[in-house]
């Protein structure tokens, strides 16, 4: 199994495009043959996986943003699980 | 589609909206493929919708929730504004995928496709070499679609190869899946024949013995597991294999339409051929009338229009009795269960048909190519 660095920079799969959709208020996650509806940390999460900042940076933000303290192994497991499901490239 | 229930519903009509949009832009194809699921009647060049038609299509998709737009036919990359029509998903944020034979697709036409934010392009290949290739699409193709290919890979834009498998090609399944890997692909999809339209009229040459199946599917298997995560490689399956039928596009009027080059609109691609059924228009009615209000889309929606076996069995929520198309092609009535069902009284039908696959000799003489004109 590969463990994810937090200096490393995840980025959206090329494959994959975020959405809010306002016909149902909600946002997903677009793929190739699959839709994949997110919940708001996800979306938190993965809007900020732009290729240019680090796993620990990305943490930073969302502790400022959502006041928030002690989130690095829910955030650590979540980009590990997205890169597992093809969402994410790091 | 995998990973959706449709729980968002309209509060109005306890319809939920669609996530995706086939669309048909022509049935014109440089190819001829075997296996072509196009119904038998082709639509002409001359009742196409018009790039207008389209781009409003577009819009109305947008407003009812589509997020996804395939482009299919026959072959898109014929009409010349394929480039427009991206253009328009782009500006409203819908995903797209161009389902393209390859042929036609030039540097020239790429580039344009990718300033247009074309997001994902579904390449279709036959086999791994040029000759069987030529008697699947009675064309000297297999040149062609490798040097695209290669265009496709260095303009890094991500790919899927989609191969229909089916008895000509079964038994080569490793050497397709190596092929499409050092093509380039980012996914790869191996799938059966599904048996409409063509597939259908030449069922006789194209379905293959349950050994084929077994031993491809094995070799799938094991590439699967070499490759694990560094390559998505998906298997569809071959329903007339299986003991229950597959939830037909996830439902009928649940997750998807489609509109055909002439601006019908289908709950599926198959779906023509349901002639006891009369589809709308878009030319005469909106998307959302029709999505939610048309009796084609809502005959059959939810348990109620299901006949014995579905009406009691535990499993009618799960695959909705199977697939609407293929009840009326094989047993002559859409209401009727899916004649893959082992409880269906039709399925003797199917296990025929996989048994003639033992005895046939000469298959070749018996194929019937599609042709427009
Ligand atoms: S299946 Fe073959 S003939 Fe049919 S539309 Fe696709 S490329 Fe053309
Ligand atoms: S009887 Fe109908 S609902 Fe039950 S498994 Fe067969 S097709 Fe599905």
């Amino acid at each position: 199994m590969q463990t994810t660095k937090s200096n490393s920079k995840p980025n959206i799969n090329k494959l994959a495009k975020l959405k809010y959709d306002e016909t149902r208020n909600l946002n997903f996650i677009l793929l190739p043959e699959k839709i994949v509806k997110l919940n708001g940390t996800a979306n938190a999460i993965l809007s900020l996986c732009d290729g240019t900042k680090t796993i620990s940076e990305i943490i930073e933000l969302l502790e400022k943003k959502f006041s928030v303290d002690a989130i690095e192994k829910d955030v650590m497991d979540f980009i590990s699980d997205a890169k597992n499901h093809g969402w994410i490239t790091i | 589609m995998d990973g959706l229930q449709s729980k968002e519903k309209n509060p109005l009509s306890g319809i939920a909206p669609p996530y995706a949009l086939l669309a048909e832009l022509t049935h014109s194809c440089p190819l001829h493929c075997l296996y072509c699921s196009n119904p038998i009647n082709l639509v002409k060049k001359e009742k196409e919708l018009s790039t207008s038609h389209w781009l409003n299509i577009i819009e109305q998709a947008s407003d009812l929730g589509i997020m996804q737009m395939h482009f299919s036919g026959g072959e898109p990359l014929i009409r010349t504004d394929l480039e427009q029509l991206i253009n328009k998903t782009r500006d409203l944020n819908i995903y797209s995928n161009l389902i393209t034979s390859g042929i036609g697709l030039t540097q020239n036409r790429l580039s344009n496709l990718i300033t247009s934010g074309i997001n994902h392009i579904q390449l279709s290949i036959q086999s791994h070499e040029a000759v069987s290739t030529k008697v699947i699409t009675n064309s000297e193709c297999f040149q062609a679609k490798q040097s695209i290919a290669s265009l496709i890979k260095e303009s890094q834009l991500p790919f899927t190869i989609n191969i229909v498998l089916h008895a000509l090609n079964l038994d080569n399944i490793e050497e397709i899946i190596e092929m499409c890997i050092s093509w380039g692909a980012h996914r790869i999809e191996l799938a059966n024949t599904q048996y409409y339209g063509f597939a259908l009229a030449n069922q006789s040459v194209l379905l293959p013995n349950k050994l084929q199946i077994e031993k491809a599917f094995a070799i799938y298997q094991r590439k699967k597991q070499e490759y694990g995560n560094k390559i998505e490689i998906i298997w569809v399956i071959p329903d007339y294999f299986e003991e229950y039928p597959k939830p037909c596009m996830g439902g009928w009027g649940l997750i998807q339409l489609t509109i055909t080059p002439a601006g019908q609109v289908l709950p599926c691609p198959a779906a023509s051929i349901i002639s006891s059924i009369s589809f709308e228009n878009v030319r005469e009615k909106s998307l959302d009338w029709i999505w939610y209000e048309s009796s084609s889309f809502n005959i059959f929606r939810g348990d109620m229009w299901m006949k014995e076996p579905c009406k009691s069995c535990i499993y009618r929520f799960d695959d909705y009795g199977g697939c609407r198309c293929q009840a009326f092609a094989i047993t002559g009535s859409a209401s009727n269960t899916d004649p893959v069902c082992k409880y269906s009284p039709y399925r003797p039908l199917i296990d025929n048909a996989i048994s003639t696959t033992n005895s046939r000799e000469n298959i070749l003489a018996n194929i019937k190519y599609r042709n427009l004109d």
